[in-house]
C-alpha cells in the first residue's frame, strides 16, 4: 500500500492548485451573468444619462419621460472622466446632451442637433434605438407644423403602442441557466484538477519506477500501475463529487434536486474520467514536472476558451465552432446546453444529449488507446 | 565583466524552455483564444439574417404598408430576416423544430409576433415589427392630418400616403454621434499585456536566485568570484529586461497588426508603457527573491500568485476592471498590472494625457520602491545560514 | 613555509547550537589540507566562514596575511571552491558553463580560452565539451563542477566532498586531477568524509567533530595517537576454547576477537609480531590457512577517539 499512500501524498502536496481551481470556479461560476452586459443578451433597461440645456417643456418632456419609461436613467455623473469610465464599463451605455431650445426649434421643423455619445455591446444599441425611435418619430411629426405640446403628445400616444408578442414556450430556460454556466465553467476547472495533479504523480512515479525496474520485476511494475490507476479514478471520483456538491450550493437545490440536476451530474461525471484519460494520455507524451503546467494551461483555457466555457457558444465564431468539435470539451459544453433546453424528457430531446455524452465515451476509449500505444512504443526503446 | 555576464545570462534565458513557454509562448496563445473567443461579442457589422416566417393570409396582404416595409427588412445584403411566407400550421412546425426563430401574422389589423423563447434574434424580430408599425401609424395619422387639413378641397389621397410614406422614411433626426466606441474587450488585452509584463517578476526572480548565495549554490560562486555582486545582479537583470520588454513589443505587435486589436496611434508611448511596466514587474521580482525565505518553487507560486490576482482585479477574466475599481479602487492603484492596464486604456481612449502620466509615474515610483528596498537586502554581504 | 590560511578561535552558532566552537588552525603553501568529520561535524560551515559567506559570532580569519572579507576582491581572485552540490546551468553546454565561472575571474578572453581548455583536460571532459550537463552522468557531472571552480587556476583550492557519490572511475580522475593541482602549485583545503582519500591524498589532517578539533597532524602522526599498532588477522581451521584463551597472554596483544573461523589479534606495540604469531601457531599446533598483517587506519584512530564510525 506504499504506492497509494504515495499517491495521496503528493495529491496532499497540490491541495492549493485544487483548492484555487476551484475557488475559481465558485467565484466565476456564481457570478450573476445578467449583470454582466457583454455576454447576457436580456439585459435590464439600458442606463443613460440625460444631460439637459433645454427647458422641461414640449418634445424635451416627452423625450426624458419616454427614455425614463424605457431606460434607467443615472444622474450621479458629473464628472466627465468619471462618465467617460462608466461609458466604457458599460455602467452608462449612452450619454444624451438635449441642446437648448430644441423643443421649440423641433416643433417647427427644424434640425436641432442631439448630441449622443453610447459605448458599445448591446444595451448601448437597445439605448440608441430608443433615442433614434423617439426622435424620428418626432421628426416625422414635426411635418405637421403641430404646437410642442401636441407634437409630443402624438410622439407620446404612437410609442406606446407595442406589439403583441406571444411566447410559446412554457418552460423558463433560464432557470437553469446558471446551472449549466456553473458546469460549463467546470470544464476548466475539472480539467486544470485533474491534469495537473495525476501527470504530477505519474510523472513523479516514472521517475521513481526507473530506479526500481532494476529491483522488483514487470508483474510488481503491472501491479504499480494497476495501483496508481485505481487511485487517479479514485481522486477524479472525488473531485466530481466536490464539484456536484458545490453545485448544489452555488445554483440552488431545487434547480439541482431534479432529472435536469442528475444529467448536469451524470454529464460532468462522463467529463470527469474524459479528463483523466487526457491526463493519462499526457503523462504518457511529457515526462518533465515544469512541462506539465505549461501544457496543462494550453489543454484547459484553450478547450475553455474555444468551446464556449467563458464565453458562451452562440457567441464564438462558427470557425471556432466547428473546430471545436475535435475537442471533448465541446460535447461536454454543448450537453449543458442542452440540458438546460430541455422541456420535457421524452427521447427527442434526451437522445442528442445521449449521443453527446456516447461521443465523450468515445473520447475516452481513443485517449486510452493512444496512451497504450505510446507507453508500449517508448518500453521497447528503452 | 559587466558584458561576460549580460551575455550569459541572456543565453540562459532564451534556453530555459519554461521561461521562454511562460514569458512569450503563452501570453500569445492566450491572445489568439481571446482573439477567438470574444471576437464576435462586439462585432455588429457581421450581423448574420437569420430565418423568420410571415403568415401570408389575406390579413397580412391587406396591411400593404406593413407589408412593405418588411419586405424591405428581407432583402438586400444588409437585410435582417430571411424571410419565408407560409402558412400558420407549417409556421407553427417550423417554429418548434428551431427552424425559424418566430413568426409574424397580422391579427385585427395589428401586426403580432410568436417566437419560441426569449433571445437576441427574437428580441431584433420583436422590436422590428414594433418600429414597423409604429410608422405605419405615423403614417396613418401624418395622412389623416393632412386630408383632415384639406377638409373640402379634392384630395389626392394616394399622393397624400406616398408624400406621408415619404416624410416617415426620410425623417432622419438630426443626432450627432460623438461616441468613441471602444471594444471593451480590449482591456482583455491589455490586461493580457500588463500580464506579459509580470512574466518579468518570475524571471527577475529566476535571474536573482542565481545570484544569492542563500539560495543556489551557482549564487554561491558569483558571492565568492572577485566580482561585485551589484554588477552581476545588474546584467543579470538587464539581460531578462531586455528579453522581456523584446517579448511585451513583440506580442503589442502581433495584437495590433495581426490581432487588429486599438492602442491608439501613439506607438511610442505604447511602448514606452511596455518599457515602464516591464521594469516595475522586474523589480517586483528582484524585491520578492530578496525578501521571501521560501525555496525557488515557493517564490514562483508567490508571484504567480500576485501576477494573476493582479490580472483579475485589472478585468481579465470577464469581471470589470470598473467592478473592481468601484469596490477596491486602491488595488489597482498600486497593483502594477493594474496600472499598466490603466495606461493602455488611458491612452486609448481619453484625449488628454494626464491619466496616462499618472499611471507610468506610479508605475516607477512602485518600481523605486521595490528596487530601494531590494538594495537594502542586497548589502547584507555575509549570511546568518546558507 | 608560509601560512596561506590562518583561523584563530573561529565561532559560528545557529541559534543555540555551537557549529564551530573556537577553532584555531593554519594552512600551510603548497599542501593538501585533509578536513575530516561526520556529517554535521562542522566542516562545511568552516568553509563557508573560511569563504566570508557566513556571518561568524567570533574569531579572526587572514588568507595570504590578509584579513578576509567579502569584499576583498584581491584575495577572492586568488581562491577557487568546489561546493559540495553541483552548481551549473543546464541551459548551458560544458565549456559554457566553465567558460562563464571562468569569466568572471579572467577577463581575457585568449587567457581564458586557454584556462577553459586546460580544465577540460584536467578533469577528461574533452570528449563532452559540447554536452549539456543534462547529458552527463553523475561522475562526469561531478568532475564538470570541479573544472568550473578551478578553471581559473587558484593559488587556493577549497573542495568540499567533490567524491560523494561517484563511480571509482570518475574518483580517480578527479583525485589525479587534484594531486596534479597540488603539484602546479596549489594549496588545497579538502573536506570528506572517506578515509581512504585522506590516506592517499593529504599532507595533513584535521579531524573535526562537534565543531572541534580532536586531533591533526600528518598520516602517521595521527596513527600514533592510536592506541593500536598492528592487527593480524589469521583464519583458522578450528580453535578450541583452551587455545583460544592462550593468545590473551602473548605479550603486546591488547584484545582477542574470533568469529567464524576468523581470529582478529590486536597488538599495541611491537615491531615482529606477524613473524611471532607465526612462530605461536606453529608452536601450538593451529592449523591456518590466511595470515595477514595491517596497519590501523584512519577510521580505526576516528572510532577511538569519538566512538562512532566516519560514515555515519
Amino acid at each position: 500500500m506504499t504506492v497509494s499512500k504515495a499517491f495521496w501524498k503528493i495529491v496532499l502536496k497540490n491541495i492549493g492548485t485544487i483548492i484555487t481551481y476551484t475557488i475559481i470556479l465558485i467565484v466565476f461560476g456564481s457570478l450573476n451573468m445578467s449583470s454582466d452586459s457583454t455576454t447576457q443578451f436580456e439585459a435590464d433597461k439600458p442606463s443613460i444619462v440625460i444631460f439637459n440645456h433645454d427647458e422641461e417643456r414640449g418634445i424635451t418632456k416627452g423625450f426624458i419621460k419616454y427614455l425614463s419609461e424605457n431606460a434607467e436613467i443615472k444622474d450621479e455623473y458629473e464628472d466627465d472622466d468619471k462618465l467617460k469610465d462608466a461609458l466604457f464599463y458599460e455602467n452608462v451605455v449612452a450619454v444624451v446632451d438635449i441642446p437648448k431650445d430644441f423643443s421649440q426649434e423641433l416643433a417647427l421643423n427644424k434640425n436641432p442637433e442631439l448630441k449622443l455619445r453610447s459605448s458599445s455591446g448591446y444595451a448601448a444599441e437597445v439605448a440608441k434605438v430608443l433615442v433614434r425611435q423617439y426622435m424620428s418619430t418626432a421628426k416625422s411629426y414635426a411635418s405637421l407644423n403641430l404646437s410642442e405640446d401636441d407634437l409630443a403628445k402624438k410622439v407620446e400616444s404612437t410609442l406606446s403602442d407595442s406589439t403583441e408578442i406571444e411566447i410559446k414556450s412554457k418552460v423558463d430556460t433560464s432557470k437553469y441557466s446558471r446551472a449549466t454556466r456553473y458546469f460549463s465553467f467546470a470544464n476548466y476547472s475539472i480539467l486544470a484538477c485533474v491534469i495537473t495533479v495525476i501527470c504530477l504523480i505519474m510523472s513523479s512515479f516514472n521517475r521513481v519506477e526507473i530506479r526500481k525496474r532494476n529491483l522488483v520485476g514487470s508483474i510488481e511494475l503491472k501491479r504499480m500501475n494497476g495501483i496508481l490507476l485505481r487511485n487517479s479514478c479514485l481522486y477524479s471520483a472525488m473531485m466530481w463529487i466536490v464539484y456536484v456538491v458545490l453545485g448544489f450550493i452555488v445554483v440552488g437545490l431545487n434547480e439541482m434536486w431534479s432529472i435536469h440536476g442528475l444529467l448536469y451530474a451524470v454529464n460532468s461525471l462522463i467529463f470527469c474520467v474524459c479528463a483523466t484519460t487526457i491526463a493519462y494520455l499526457i503523462s504518457s507524451i511529457v515526462k518533465g514536472i515544469g512541462a506539465v503546467n505549461g501544457i496543462m494551461n494550453v489543454i484547459a483555457l484553450g478547450s475553455s476558451f474555444l468551446c464556449g466555457a467563458f464565453v458562451p457558444a452562440e457567441y464564438l465564431p462558427d470557425s471556432v465552432l466547428t473546430f471545436a468539435h475535435i475537442l471533448p470539451s465541446f460535447y461536454f459544453i454543448d450537453t449543458n446546453n442542452k440540458i438546460m433546453a430541455i422541456e420535457d424528457y421524452g427521447s427527442s430531446s434526451l437522445l442528442p444529449i445521449f449521443i453527446n455524452m456516447a461521443v465523450i465515451v468515445g473520447f475516452c476509449i481513443v485517449f486510452i488507446i493512444a496512451s497504450n500505444i505510446i507507453t508500449h512504443k517508448k518500453e521497447r526503446l528503452a | 565583466m559587466f558584458w561576460h555576464s549580460f551575455k550569459y545570462a541572456f543565453k540562459t534565458l532564451i534556453k530555459n524552455r519554461a521561461l521562454v513557454f511562460w514569458t512569450l509562448a503563452f501570453p500569445f496563445i492566450l491572445a489568439i483564444l481571446f482573439n477567438l473567443a470574444f471576437s464576435r461579442l462586439h462585432d455588429y457589422d457581421v450581423f448574420e439574417a437569420f430565418d423568420v416566417a410571415v403568415i401570408d393570409d389575406a390579413e397580412y396582404k391587406k396591411a400593404e404598408i406593413f407589408s412593405e416595409a418588411f419586405k424591405s427588412l428581407s432583402e438586400g445584403d444588409e437585410r435582417l430576416f430571411n424571410t419565408q411566407y407560409i402558412d400558420k400550421d407549417e409556421a407553427e412546425k417550423k417554429l418548434d423544430a428551431d427552424e425559424i426563430v418566430g413568426y409574424v401574422y397580422v391579427e385585427g389589423g395589428d401586426a403580432k409576433v410568436k417566437i419560441r423563447q426569449n433571445g437576441t434574434n427574437q428580441t431584433i424580430l420583436a422590436l422590428a415589427v414594433e418600429q414597423i408599425s409604429q410608422g405605419v401609424k405615423i403614417v396613418n395619422d401624418v395622412a389623416m392630418t393632412q386630408i383632415a387639413r384639406s377638409a373640402g378641397q379634392k384630395v389626392d389621397v394616394e399622393k397624400i400616403y406616398r408624400d406621408a410614406v415619404a416624410t416617415v422614411t426620410d425623417a432622419e433626426p438630426n443626432i450627432k454621434d460623438d461616441s468613441r466606441v471602444m471594444n471593451i474587450v480590449s482591456i482583455e488585452f491589455y490586461t493580457l499585456i500588463a500580464m506579459a509584463c509580470m512574466q518579468g517578476a518570475m524571471m527577475s526572480a529566476e535571474l536573482m536566485n542565481r545570484c544569492l548565495p542563500n539560495i543556489s549554490n551557482r549564487g554561491k560562486r558569483v558571492a565568492i568570484a572577485p566580482t561585485r555582486k551589484g554588477v552581476i545582479v545588474l546584467s543579470n537583470l538587464l539581460a531578462g529586461y531586455v528579453m522581456l520588454v523584446f517579448s511585451v513589443c513583440a506580442l503589442i505587435a502581433f495584437m495590433r497588426f495581426v490581432l487588429g486589436v486599438e492602442f491608439g496611434d501613439n506607438m511610442g508611448l505604447i511602448m514606452l508603457l511596455a518599457a515602464v511596466g516591464s521594469l516595475t514587474a522586474t523589480m517586483m521580482g528582484m524585491f520578492l527573491s530578496i525578501v521571501l525565505k521560501t525555496n525557488e518553487s515557493a517564490k514562483n507560486v508567490i508571484i504567480l500568485i500576485v501576477t494573476m490576482a493582479g490580472c483579475l482585479f485589472a478585468g481579465m477574466f470577464g469581471v470589470t476592471k470598473g467592478f473592481f475599481d468601484n469596490v477596491a479602487p486602491v488595488v489597482n492603484k498600486i497593483s502594477p498590472v493594474g496600472q499598466i492596464t490603466d495606461g493602455y486604456y488611458a491612452l486609448f481612449y481619453y484625449d488628454d494625457m494626464a491619466r496616462f502620466t499618472t499611471d507610468i509615474v506610479s508605475l516607477l515610483i512602485v518600481a523605486g520602491v521595490f528596487l530601494a528596498l531590494s538594495i537594502r537586502g542586497l548589502r547584507r554581504q555575509r549570511y546568518d545560514s546558507i | 613555509m608560509k601560512n596561506v590560511i590562518e583561523v584563530k578561535h573561529l565561532v559560528k552558532s545557529y541559534g543555540s547550537n555551537r557549529a564551530i566552537d573556537d577553532l584555531s588552525f593554519n594552512v600551510k603553501e603548497g599542501e593538501i589540507l585533509g578536513l575530516l568529520g561526520p556529517n554535521g561535524s562542522g566542516k562545511t560551515t568552516t568553509m563557508n566562514s573560511i569563504l566570508s559567506l557566513l556571518k561568524f559570532d567570533d574569531g579572526e580569519i587572514r588568507i595570504f596575511g590578509k584579513e578576509m572579507s567579502p569584499s576583498a576582491y584581491d584575495i577572492k581572485a586568488k581562491i577557487g571552491v568546489v561546493f559540495q552540490e553541483v552548481a551549473v546551468f543546464d541551459e548551458l553546454t560544458v565549456y559554457g558553463n566553465i567558460d562563464y565561472f571562468c569569466g568572471l575571474y579572467i577577463q581575457d578572453k585568449e587567457t581564458r580560452a586557454r584556462y577553459v581548455n586546460d580544465a577540460l583536460n584536467l578533469v577528461g571532459l574533452k570528449e563532452n565539451k559540447s554536452q549539456y550537463p543534462k547529458q552527463l552522468s553523475g561522475g562526469l557531472l561531478r568532475r564538470l563542477n570541479i573544472a568550473c571552480g578551478i578553471a581559473h587556476k587558484p593559488k587556493l583550492i577549497f573542495l568540499d566532498e567533490p567524491t560523494v557519490a561517484v563511480d571509482p572511475q570518475s574518483r580517480n580522475n578527479i583525485l589525479e586531477g587534484i594531486k596534479k593541482l597540488r603539484d602546479d602549485g596549489a594549496t588545497i583545503i579538502y573536506t570528506t568524509h572517506y578515509m581512504e582519500e585522506v590516506e592517499i591524498l593529504c599532507d595533513r589532517v584535521i579531524i573535526l567533530d562537534h565543531g572541534k578539533i580532536i586531533a591533526s597532524g600528518t598520516n602517521d602522526e595521527l596513527k600514533a595517537l592510536a592506541k593500536i599498532e598492528e592487527k593480524v588477522t589469521i583464519e583458522v581451521a578450528e580453535l578450541s576454547p583452551n587455545q583460544l584463551s592462550g593468545f590473551d597472554d602473548i605479550k603486546n596483544v591488547s584484545s582477542v576477537e574470533y568469529e567464524d573461523g576468523v581470529l582478529k589479534v590486536v597488538y599495541n606495540k611491537g615491531k615482529n609480531n606477524l613473524a611471532e604469531m607465526v612462530e605461536y601457531l606453529q608452536s601450538h599446533k593451529i592449523k591456518y590457512s590466511k595470515i595477514f598483517a595491517e596497519r590501523p587506519t584512519l577510521n580505526d584512530v576516528f572510532l577511538e577517539l569519538t566512538g562512532k564510525e566516519l560514515r555515519d
